[in-house]
């Protein structure tokens, strides 16, 4: 009864094994003992029988004529034989040993004290038997010695006797058994009710309803409602956050939109083909934004938490991040920009490789985007004193305003005056994956005052496994 | 050069079909992923564009028993689904490229070239770089028809470089090439190369950027 | 005790013992034409010790054999003592023995049970609690012991109803009766000891009446169809403690036996059979124990044996019920139980006897 080998045991039955196998032990050990007690009742019982029988056969031994004679009285085994079916054996002695008259070979006590009964256990004849012996002294008679008495019977009657008084008593603690069964079982149904009643409110409820459950409960169940309230929270935020999102995205997708389906009813207008050629490069235009926000608003998507935390694994966010820059270097080359790389030691960080690259890759690409050609962006990982590992990107190009930093970070929200096609979806999503994975995220001035640089500080791994490789040889070479 | 194109939407599949055939590639269109998969058993193609969401059967399965039936066949992946998670599986299945939709026609033909020069590779021993023309069996680099004497870790450097056009190449992927494991050489010796071989083939349409931190980029000609 | 008591001892005891050791056998008769209603194809040997004669058997042992022809039934008379003797050595030595033992001698057959020699055995009806003990020994008759007279000699104003008027009979007709009144010798018989015992704890006048008895110049004798054979040519003008079913078998061929069943107290014993633990073919000796005391059996116990039925469903003249309406409470049934051992003791009975003896030829007041 090892209740972890039954996870997914019933609390009733976990309740029943608990209760009823130190039950059954202690019933068992009172079995016993009343086994033990019955026996010692029923030989009790019996032994006064053998007692009057043994001293009314002692009473009729004489001696005559120096011989030792037993006038065996018929109501000495009659009282035996009477009330039981038990056999009776019997036996005389004399001194020394000597046989007088009945069983010679009936066993006995091996002394008796002259007066004193004295009972014992024995087999005769193949069955148990209780013996009674009885020594008398021959001194009345001026003879030396003693006249020793046995008297026995089989166990018959006092094991029948035991046996009834411990099946008495053995019904009894059935009773006692099955009740404590059966009162475990509907206590746990009573103690179980707030819970069919906790079922039954969150069965009814609708499926848009997260509101907390607010039906009292008993304390033991508390903390696990307090568990499933916190879910629906949680549930709540995260069914808000994407019904927020679904307002915006059909907003922003439907206004690129729009503007396609002018540009292409515009064009088809056109007759000189020139001008046919500069409405077809701006459709081209647009629907390359329009594609271009579709998938950042894929990634936003997937970088929202989707309720409960994200699986995070160590990785080392130098190659991560040298592997992310690379390929984004063909892109920078087109647009005639420095990208590179500085890092070098292991910085290691527990996080999302996917998320982690999307979140580089959408700074690169707003480096890129709002660079001009021969800019100079830098993308950097240092790992610091406190083993948490850092990500810049930092590029010279036209910077952020600094009291527009914050609201950058806000999806579609785009400075004033910017130019290009950003959907100002890309910092949105690396906020959302920075707070993902616990970084802190800060805009600042890039080198000189220009530019701007974006910087991630991640927390130190779970594992706080050393660093594998030796501290920062050229780190910022 | 005959390309299988699978692809399931008509309008996209259409264009790129008339933008490969307008590069001269004899291109086939299949909509269905059994299909596909019953004519890879039997013919033979120099590029097979596949996309990932096929009726009939999926486009990882048709990649999977074309690999294995031991087919080496440049597959280019085209998904719509632009799920990462896929790409890693696609990449573990023997995809060599991978272009998530939506994408620029320009981009299309770029990779589908990249992948044809690579594939020709196994059975043409000549790389060409605009005027460079490269034999990497007999070593012989030439210029506008012209034979050219470089030293033997240069040419080394520029076969790298010319096997991955337009992509980064790290100087420790360089280092291994040029020098094995038991020649030791600094950084400072590839800077030394690379830059000789810029003064050398500069005027040969050879043009090596260096990217920070990251290594060395040969431009496109 | 002297040579010459032990040689007289010995002497009656030759006389006394039953006729040389006998054996019916009952083959088995397939062919025997028996309503198939009846029939019961079990078969087998079985054997059969028996202390009682067969005469009164052969009703029994053939009505079974009726119902199980195939049966091969042996039946063999032996005396109570020669029977017990015999059958404790063959089954101590191992030797084949009987299915069946069943004798008059009640204190040897509870020695038998008693010694573990029996098997235990459920039997079909409900017979008196006293008439069995520890489901081994069962009593399958309920014969009482009777005075028995001479309806021609003894007038029937004088016929004894009870022990005090047989005695005041005696004292007052001592010359008419002197010598021509018998009754059993304990010494030779195991069943006058029975009475004899039982009648010195029973009744309050048995010294009296011993001596009464010995004052009548009693006449003992060793059995009872002895007694009746005297009661019937008039040898013997009243006998006391004559085992009724003898009696009734005699009265009902002899019109001069008269039977008074005693009012004080009426003396009943009851036949003992039993299984033997070493039965050879426990499953048939079962089958006749079935019968015996089952209604049937019973029938033939009350009707052709003459033996008294103890099947308290059985009625009829001779059947523990007949008598029990008759006598009530005067019924004595000697209690079927270990206290019958005490008898078997050697000293015990040596005692007794001596005393006995005494009585008879007691105070001659």
């Amino acid at each position: 009864m090892t209740p972890s080998a039954g996870a997914d045991w019933s609390i009733r039955r976990r309740l029943l094994a608990w209760l009823l196998t130190p039950l059954l032990l202690v019933c068992a050990a009172l079995l016993a003992a009343n086994y033990v007690q019955a026996r010692h009742t029923a030989d009790l019982t019996f032994d006064r029988l053998l007692t009057a029988s043994i001293l009314a056969i002692a009473d009729r031994v004489t001696v005559v004529d120096g011989r030792i004679e037993a006038d065996l009285p018929s109501v000495a085994l009659e009282m035996l034989s009477s009330t039981s079916q038990d056999r009776v054996f019997y036996r005389i002695g004399g001194p020394g040993g000597a046989f007088v008259t009945g069983y010679r070979d009936l066993p006995g006590p091996a002394a008796a004290v002259p007066g004193r009964i004295r009972f014992d256990d024995a087999d005769y004849r193949g069955e148990p038997i209780r013996v009674a012996a009885l020594a008398r002294p021959l001194a009345p008679w001026g003879l030396e010695g003693e006249v020793r008495v046995l008297l026995a019977q089989t166990r018959g009657e006092r094991d029948r006797l035991t046996r009834e008084l411990v099946l008495a008593s053995a019904l009894r603690l059935l009773v006692v058994v099955v009740l404590a069964g059966l009162i475990t079982g509907f206590g746990v149904r009573a103690g179980l009710a707030p819970l069919a009643g906790l079922q039954r409110s969150i069965r009814s409820r609708s499926p848009t309803d997260l509101s907390p459950i607010t039906q009292p409960v008993p304390r033991e169940v508390r903390t696990l409602v307090d568990a499933i309230n916190q879910l629906m929270e949680r549930l709540q935020a995260s069914l808000d956050a994407m019904q927020r999102f679904i307002a915006d995205a059909s907003h922003q997708l439907r206004t690129p939109l729009a503007g396609l389906q002018a540009e292409t009813e515009l064009a088809l207008r056109e007759h000189d083909p020139a001008a046919l050629r500069q409405a077809l490069a701006r459709l081209l235009a647009i629907t390359r934004r329009t594609s271009r926000l579709a998938s950042q608003l894929l990634s936003l998507a997937r970088a929202a938490p989707q309720g409960g935390a994200p699986v995070l694994a160590a990785l080392d966010l130098g190659t991560l991040a040298a592997a992310v820059t690379r390929e984004a270097v063909p892109a920078a080359l087109a647009k005639d920009i420095d990208l590179g790389f500085e890092g070098g030691a292991a910085a290691r960080v527990d996080g999302d490789p996917l998320l982690l690259a999307e979140l580089l890759k959408n700074l690169i690409d707003n480096a890129l985007r709002y660079c001009p050609p021969q800019a100079r962006i830098t993308v950097r990982t240092r790992a610091s004193e406190a083993r948490s590992a850092t990500l810049e990107v930092e590029d010279d190009g036209p910077g952020i305003a600094a009291d527009q930093r914050e609201r950058v970070l806000e999806r579609f929200y785009r400075p004033p005056g910017t130019p290009g096609e950003g959907s100002g979806l890309g910092l949105a999503i690396v906020r959302e994956i920075a707070e993902r994975h616990g970084a802190v995220l800060t805009l600042a001035d890039g080198a000189g005052g220009r530019g701007l640089r974006v910087r991630l500080d991640f927390p130190a791994p779970s594992g706080a496994e050393p660093r594998s490789a030796p501290p920062t040889a050229g780190a910022d070479r | 050069m005959r390309i299988l194109l699978v692809e399931d939407d008509d309008d996209l599949g259409n264009a790129m079909l008339r933008a490969l055939r307008s590069r001269d590639h004899a291109v086939d269109r299949l909509a269905d992923g059994r299909l596909a998969d019953s004519v890879l058993r039997t013919e033979a193609f120099d590029l097979v564009i596949l996309d990932l969401t096929l009726p009939g059967c999926d486009g990882l399965d048709v990649l999977k028993r074309l690999r294995s039936r031991g087919s080496r066949v440049p597959v280019l992946v085209v998904t719509a689904r632009g799920e990462l998670e896929q790409r890693i599986a696609g990449l573990d299945l023997g995809a060599d490229d991978y272009l998530v939709k939506p994408f620029a026609l320009s981009e299309l033909e770029a990779r589908v070239r990249a992948l044809l020069r690579r594939g020709q590779g196994q059975s043409d021993p000549r790389l060409v770089h605009g005027a460079l023309v490269f034999d990497t069996v007999a070593r012989r680099l030439s210029v506008a028809g012209e034979p050219v004497e470089l030293p033997r870790r240069e040419l080394c450097l520029l076969e790298v470089l010319l096997g991955r056009v337009g992509q980064v190449v790290s100087k420790e992927q360089i280092a291994e090439k040029l020098f094995g494991f038991d020649d030791e050489a600094g950084p400072n010796a590839i800077e030394l190369y690379v830059h000789r071989l810029r003064k050398r083939l500069g005027s040969a349409g050879l043009n090596i950027r260096t990217v920070r931190g990251l290594g060395y980029l040969l431009e496109e000609p | 005790m002297t040579l010459l008591v032990r040689l007289l001892l010995l002497v009656g005891l030759i006389w006394s013992l039953p006729p040389r050791a006998e054996v019916a056998h009952f083959p088995p008769r397939p062919q025997a034409f028996v309503s198939p209603r009846d029939i019961s194809l079990e078969e087998g040997p079985l054997t059969i010790y028996g202390a009682t004669d067969l005469d009164f058997m052969r009703p029994l042992l053939e009505a079974f054999q009726q119902r199980h022809p195939l049966i091969d039934l042996s039946y063999h008379q032996l005396g109570s003592t020669e029977l017990y003797e015999r059958f404790v050595r063959e089954a101590d030595g191992g030797a084949p023995t009987a299915d069946v033992v069943l004798s008059s001698a009640m204190d040897l057959q509870i020695k038998l049970a008693n010694d573990g020699y029996a098997q235990p055995y459920t039997p079909p009806a409900a017979l008196p609690a006293w008439s069995r003990w520890r489901d081994e020994v069962f009593g399958f008759t309920h014969e009482p012991a009777v005075i028995v007279y001479n309806r021609a000699l003894v007038p029937a104003d004088e016929v004894p109803r009870s022990r005090r008027e047989l005695l005041r009979l005696l004292e007052a007709r001592r010359e008419h009766y002197a010598g021509r009144v018998g009754t059993y010798d304990p010494e030779r018989s195991g069943v006058g000891f029975l009475f004899t015992s039982h009648d010195a704890e029973l009744s309050p006048d048995f010294r009296r009446l011993a001596a009464g008895l010995g004052a009548a110049e009693v006449q003992l004798f060793g059995s009872s169809a002895a007694m009746l054979e005297r009661v019937a040519d008039a040898r013997l003008l009243l006998a006391y403690n004559v085992l009724g079913s003898y009696a009734q078998a005699w009265a009902e061929r002899e019109p001069a036996i008269g039977i008074v069943l005693p009012r004080d107290y009426t003396l009943v014993m009851t036949r003992l059979v039993l299984i033997p633990r070493a039965a050879p073919q426990p499953r048939l000796a079962r089958l006749f124990l079935d019968f015996l005391l089952g209604e049937d059996g019973q029938r033939v116990v009350a009707g052709p044996a003459h033996l008294y039925a103890i099947h308290p469903g059985v009625d009829g003249e001779l059947t523990a019920r007949r008598l029990r309406a008759l006598l009530g409470p005067a019924l004595q049934p000697i209690q079927v139980n270990p206290s019958l051992l005490v008898y078997l003791d050697q000293a015990k009975r040596r005692r007794f006897l001596q005393q006995w003896r005494q009585a008879l030829t007691g105070p001659r007041d």
